[in-house]
């Protein structure tokens, strides 16, 4: 469904993305991990568009996407959240994912209620009109995602949604995601609780200074050694 | 849109459309004109500036395109103003596309910097490009009064073309703010990035505003215009129309659908019965009001009156929450 | 004839550059955008004016008197006007000092009416012809000079005192300077006093050659804004090479279509402004703010 080739990225003199390369497939939960500026937003960035990669290729069903606008690519149907909750603040709840759902439906009616169809399944158990500035950090969260949900997207890419959640809402985040998959999203998720991610992935990607270390199932991830490497090998220089 | 507010705006029209009979004094119903007109100019202000939230200062250039363009047409090739009015519209559309299109990617204040200048080099080139033609420097338009004409012999015909004009932006406006378009512009204000991340087009949705704003500025242009009957360019060019559109909708409550309305109610009859009550000696009182108006409002309620009212409705709403939830606590 | 335009356009540039120079300053250190800039100079003209026809005072001489008189204003207007929209929305940032020039403008014209009025000093209009071709007008040098003089003083102090090294640190690093124990909102002060103090002064020095009339500061506020946005908004050598580049710009549009000298340098103006929004040279900090 999505295929990465050689994407290469640098900023100034630092390369932030070497030659990486991997494929999610449809249906997949396919994770991301890797020690701090390992490059996992960067990437995010490429596929969704707000950064252009210096090479390589980024193709979604079949269409080459590393040139596109945010916007087209949204429309292709790849949604994303982003790492730090961008709500727009003066906005109610219901108005922020509408503005989502209004991508595939010019009718206010249709897209408002989608959008609480949305915020139900994402169970942002708030009054529909709660000003999003409002809102608690998880609850914020739960917006970022119905947000990108109700763009109807086949993938969509998650980062750190569950960061700075308790352990409840973690796992309310878990099952909202093995949900999605049911539902046939694909999703591609950058997170750094390594449960949560062994849990869900059904492949993960290991990043360390924007290279590959390796893609493999989380438990062939879990017992490599590199990998533990490039983590201690990070807490020591941090 | 709820019934009682309904009727209540049915019950609004219904009283302007019969103020003009109401009303037998002449310099009241002028007042009055010059109010719906100005309302008018400033909900079409307020469709990129608040709306878009692009702080437009160079919309005295699309009035002024459209006030000459209806004048010139009429005066000098008996095209009537009905026609010259929507020629100017377009005629407005297309330098607005040229000149303040591109300027969308810049931020706020250089926004605003970008199109006083604007604002200004159009004003140049047009008293330039007259002095090679032999256009006077005021034009006057003959007083023949007739419907193709757009001349009436009495304050009524102008009063119920500019209530028309006011009513036609309004529905637009309100079309605008409760469309899938009102919804994407507000995303775009508030987080452009996160609103292209929903896929949300913003050159397309940016132009669409600034067209409805320019088309309907250059309209209000000649409505004014046939009103004076007079027009010169350091009046239609003025850089003081950019920033009375702006004045009234912030005043009135940027953003929102009824503010500049509010707005041109409150400033209008002021500024105009100041004017009169101290003509000549002091010309300038009732623009140090304004002055005086504007900084209190962006510095102490930016959100204008419609912010304070709706800032009113809930706290009044939330009084009666709470009142509502008192009610389990005491029978618990 | 090349040479006459060189050198008339390199004295419109000082003046230019003396008049944009409070703009970029503020700019600079408080990153806000003074509207009402231009009308604080009209102030300036209308002091010198009244200091010339009540006192009989020379305007360069008035200068003693116009640099605290507009000190004071400055401190006034950040602690009323700028100081309350630092954090604020776009909105409040662009429409309380265009709020401010409003009313400015228009208390002048309330107070002291429409009329033009200037000073006439013993050199107003002397010129010294130097060949056929190249004469100079006397006032223009002098106010040429002195605003270099002036420039001076102002990198003096920038360089050498704490307050302008503060200034600088701020304008470079808000945060950086902050931790070093600078009192930032005291320096937003000085800055904006100093940038009113470099606004009237340029009034002062100008009356001789322009007009003092209400609204006699809103070219010279569109021309600052070209000034500064050019070299780079918020950098003072940028504003000395901008402002040359707009007095050149001018001086020779004006040989060949002058009615549309004012025309050329906004269209300039506009072009860089769209495809170099830092500026020619492209100043760090500017650009954050101007384009994204």
């Amino acid at each position: 469904m999505l295929e990465v080739n050689n994407l290469v990225k640098s900023f100034g003199g630092l390369q932030v993305t070497k030659k990486v390369s991997f494929e999610v497939k449809k249906g997949e939960i396919f994770g991301i991990i890797g020690p701090n500026g390992a490059g996992k937003t960067t990437m995010f960035n490429q596929i969704s568009g707000f950064i252009k990669p210096d090479s390589g290729s980024i193709t979604f069903k079949g269409n080459s996407i590393e040139k596109r606008s945010p916007k087209d690519i949204c429309k292709l149907g790849i949604g994303r959240t982003f790492q730090i909750a961008q709500p727009f603040p003066k906005m109610s709840v219901l108005e922020n994912v509408m503005v989502g759902s209004l991508l595939r439906t010019k009718s206010i009616n249709q897209a408002r209620e989608k959008a609480k169809e949305v915020l139900d399944f994402v169970q942002l158990n708030v009054p529909y009109d709660t000003p999003s500035s409002n809102l608690t950090i998880s609850d914020r969260k739960r917006l970022e995602v119905a947000k990108a949900l109700a763009t109807e997207p086949e993938l969509i890419l998650l980062d750190e949604v569950m960061a700075g959640l308790n352990q409840t809402g973690v796992k309310e985040f878990i099952n909202l995601i093995f949900e999605l998959k049911k539902r046939g999203t694909s999703v591609l998720i950058i997170e750094h609780i390594m449960e949560a991610m062994m849990t869900l992935s059904d492949r993960i990607l290991v990043l360390n200074y924007g290279e590959e270390v390796l893609t493999g199932k989380p438990q062939e991830v879990a017992n490599n050694p590199k990998v533990i490497e490039a983590y201690l090998g990070d807490e020591i220089h941090a | 849109m709820n019934k009682q507010k309904k009727g209540m705006l049915i019950g609004l029209l219904i009283v302007t459309l019969l103020l003009p009979y109401l009303i037998q004094n002449e310099f009241y119903l002028h007042v009055l004109t010059s109010v719906l007109v100005y309302a008018g100019l400033a909900s079409s202000w307020n469709i990129l500036g608040g709306f878009a939230g692009q702080l437009s200062l160079g919309h005295t250039a699309f009035f002024g395109i459209g006030a000459y363009t209806s004048t010139l047409l009429y005066v000098y090739l008996g095209i009537s103003p009905w026609i010259g009015m929507l020629v100017g519209g377009f005629l407005a559309v297309i330098v607005s596309f040229i000149t303040l299109y591109p300027s969308f990617r810049l931020r706020g204040v250089f926004f605003a910097m970008v199109t006083i200048s604007f604002g200004e080099v159009i004003r140049i080139l047009f008293v330039y490009f007259r002095n090679k033609t032999t256009i006077p420097y005021g034009v006057t338009i003959n007083y023949e009064p007739s419907f193709t004409n757009m001349i009436f012999d009495g304050p009524m015909g102008y009063f119920y073309v500019s209530f028309v004009y006011l009513l036609i932006i309004l529905v637009i406006s309100w079309k605008v703010k409760n469309s899938r378009l009102g919804f994407f512009l507000n995303a775009l204000k508030e987080n452009d990035e996160a609103a292209q991340a929903l896929g949300v087009p913003t050159s397309a949705s940016k132009f669409k505003a600034l067209a409805i704003s320019a088309f309907f500025t250059a309209i209000g242009g000649t409505i004014l215009v046939q009103n004076i009957l007079y027009i010169e360019p350091e009046s239609a060019f003025s850089t003081s129309i950019s920033t009375e559109l702006a004045l009234i909708s912030i005043i009135g409550g940027i953003g929102t659908v009824a503010g500049p309305v509010i707005g041109a109610i409150i400033l209008i009859p002021l500024g105009e019965s100041l004017r009169a009550l101290f003509s000549g000696s002091v010309q300038g009182l009732h623009l140090v009001l304004y002055g005086v108006l504007l900084m209190v409002v962006v510095l102490k309620n930016p959100n204008g009156i419609m912010g304070f009212i709706s800032s009113f409705n809930k706290k009044r709403k939330k009084k009666r929450e709470v009142q509502l939830e008192e009610v389990p606590d005491v029978r618990g | 004839m090349i040479l006459q335009i060189l050198i008339s356009g390199i004295l419109l540039g000082g003046v230019y550059i003396l008049a944009s120079i409070g703009l970029t300053l503020i700019f600079g250190v408080a990153k806000v955008v003074n509207f009402a800039h231009g009308e604080i100079l009209m102030l300036g003209m209308y002091l010198t004016f009244w200091l010339y026809s009540i006192f009989n005072l020379d305007p360069t001489y008035s200068i003693a008197i116009v640099i605290p008189i507009f000190f004071l204003l400055g401190t006034l207007m950040y602690l009323f006007v700028i100081r309350p929209s630092l954090n604020a929305p776009e909105l409040t940032q662009v429409f309380a000092t265009l709020g401010l020039s409003i009313l400015l403008q228009n208390l002048a014209l309330l107070l002291w009416g429409a009329d033009y009025r200037t000073v006439k000093t013993f050199y107003s209009n002397t010129a010294v012809t130097i060949s056929p071709e190249i004469s100079i007008s006397v006032s223009r040098v002098v106010a040429f000079v002195t605003s270099l003089l002036i420039l001076l003083v102002l990198i003096i102090f920038l360089k050498k005192t704490y307050i302008g090294k503060a200034i600088q640190a701020v304008s470079q690093d808000r945060s950086a300077a902050m931790l070093m124990g600078i009192s930032v909102k005291r320096i937003y002060m000085y800055a904006v006093g100093i940038g009113c103090a470099c606004a009237g002064l340029a009034g002062a020095l100008l009356i001789p050659q322009y007009y003092a009339f209400p609204t006699a500061g809103v070219s010279f506020i569109l021309i600052s804004f070209v000034v500064v946005v050019l070299g780079g908004i918020g950098s003072i050598p940028g504003a000395i090479v901008g402002g040359i580049i707009v007095g050149l710009l001018e001086s020779i549009t004006g040989v060949f279509v002058p009615e549309l000298k004012e025309a050329s340098y906004f269209i300039f103006f506009i072009v860089i402004l769209l495809i170099r929004p830092n500026g020619l040279f492209g100043v760090k900090g500017a650009g954050e703010e101007g384009a994204r």
